[in-house]
């Protein structure tokens, strides 16, 4: 339940980011009478789509006499914006202190809603009309690197930060092409049997681990069908891995190029 | 939909290591969207297009990767770079480190592709030479004296096959090919 004091408190939501928030009030006043006179506050009915970054006064008190109440009995607030996301932020003023309403500031993707019931919950509903689990036990990066919290749930998002998990990887044709791969972008062949790997987002280090294996050219066991792969002396760096690979010839092996690289990286993200 | 990842090949040229093919993603996949890329619908693929901006952006990226040490990963900036045909890169890899760019159309460099058949001549003239050695030795060993001469000559053909005339005649990668295909 919301209750506000007349010509004193005012209802307003403050918009973060130029969206398409559509908000709509349900609201009752009473007087100080016994038993009280109770009737619809004053301006009701959908408000103006908010489109800019701005405060934007809701419900406005100032017209209803003082000594009066104001029961919000329902708030809908929807982001109709087709890709904008915008934090929404419901609150209090009374022109001295303002006061935000438990569970009412919050980003809202395009096509997501908020809604305060009459009971005074707040409900968070996603673009398909279902309702927002606690983030608030969402494991963060900090929690995934740790890698020690069992209280907390992992989303996808946040995956990727656990040491545990694999930060970039790919299989490369014979010529540095990109067959199928995450987080690796523009593969370079510097020459017969060298290939360098690109990942999109850097590792924080140049330390991370890394496997590169490759595939034979043939199914027979020759010394010249051998393929031996490689990191390259000197070849790692934060966001990119330069790959060797030889054949088994004598007396010292020869740079060859292999069927197909298969990489995987490891370590950290900033 | 079934996205798979797009490239788009550009040939990087250095003052003195082989030319290197970067395969520009122009569609790849993530959760994070590189610099000049937009999202495919709602992720994880993203779109990139291949402007002269974008490209250069990541040939800089390339050329300034350093390794924990601080040495660079790759020691030459390349002098140019050129978007090239996919269907111009050869197929047969033999001669890979001689390929270059001239109008925008790729080839080999002749000069290039003769030091690296000659390299290719001298790795396998290496691994003969072991086993004539041991020939030799058995030869000598049982006094065969007719065959000591002829693996001495056969090793004398190996000794000269870098300086073979016709690998400075050739006048393409296909001739080259031929005298690897040759028995010396």
């Amino acid at each position: 339940m919301l209750i506000l004091r007349a010509n004193l408190d005012d209802l307003e939501v403050v918009t973060g980011s130029a969206a398409d928030i559509e908000v709509h009030l349900s609201a009752m006043q009473a007087d100080a009478s016994t038993p009280p006179i109770v009737q619809p506050a004053p301006n009701l009915g959908p408000l103006a789509s908010i489109t800019t970054a701005t405060t934007t006064q809701i419900l406005d008190t100032s017209g209803i006499t003082s000594g009066h109440i104001v029961n919000v009995k329902g708030l809908s607030i929807f982001n109709n914006h087709a890709s904008q996301a915008c934090q929404v932020t419901v609150q209090v003023n009374d022109g001295t202190v303002v006061t935000i309403l438990a569970g009412m500031d919050v980003n809202l993707l395009a096509g997501e809603s908020l809604l305060l019931t009459q009971g005074g919950v707040a409900i968070h509903y996603d673009v398909n009309g279902g309702v927002y689990p606690s983030v608030g036990n969402a494991a963060s990066q900090a929690e995934m690197e740790a890698g020690t919290a069992t209280d907390k749930y992992v989303s996808p998002g946040v995956m990727k930060f656990h040491p545990g998990v694999c930060k970039a990887r790919g299989k490369f044709g014979v010529t540095g092409n990109t067959i199928e791969g995450w987080n690796v972008d523009s593969p370079t062949d510097n020459g017969t049997g060298d290939i360098t790997v690109n990942v999109t987002t850097d590792l924080s280090t140049a330390n991370g681990t890394a496997q590169v294996t490759v595939e034979m050219t043939a199914t027979t066991y020759a010394v010249a069908n051998a393929r031996t792969s490689h990191i390259r002396f000197g070849g790692q760096a934060a966001g990119t891995l330069r790959c060797d690979c030889i054949d088994g010839t004598a007396t010292t092996q020869l740079v060859k190029d292999p069927t197909a690289w298969h990489v995987g990286i490891d370590g950290d993200f900033a | 939909m079934t996205y798979t990842y797009v490239e788009i090949p550009v040939m990087l040229e250095f003052p003195t290591e082989p030319a290197a093919i970067m395969n520009y993603t122009v569609q790849g996949r993530g959760d994070v969207l590189p610099v000049g890329a937009m999202w495919v619908g709602e992720g994880p693929w993203w779109t990139r297009p291949p402007t002269r901006e974008n490209i250069q952006r990541k040939i800089d990226e390339r050329s300034a990767k350093r390794n924990a040490a601080g040495e660079l990963i790759h020691k030459e900036a390349p002098v140019r770079w050129t978007e090239i045909n996919p269907v111009e890169i050869p197929q047969d890899r033999t001669y890979r480190n001689a390929l270059c760019c001239v109008d925008g159309r790729v080839q080999h460099d002749m000069v290039k592709a003769r030091e690296w058949h000659r390299a290719m001549l001298r790795h396998e003239r290496a691994r003969k030479f072991l086993e004539l050695d041991g020939a030799r030795a058995v030869a000598v060993r049982s006094g065969d004296t007719q065959k000591v001469a002829a693996i001495d000559a056969e090793a004398q053909k190996w000794a000269d096959a870098p300086a073979d005339p016709r690998i400075e005649a050739a006048r393409n990668v296909a001739e080259l090919k031929q005298l690897l295909e040759t028995p010396i």
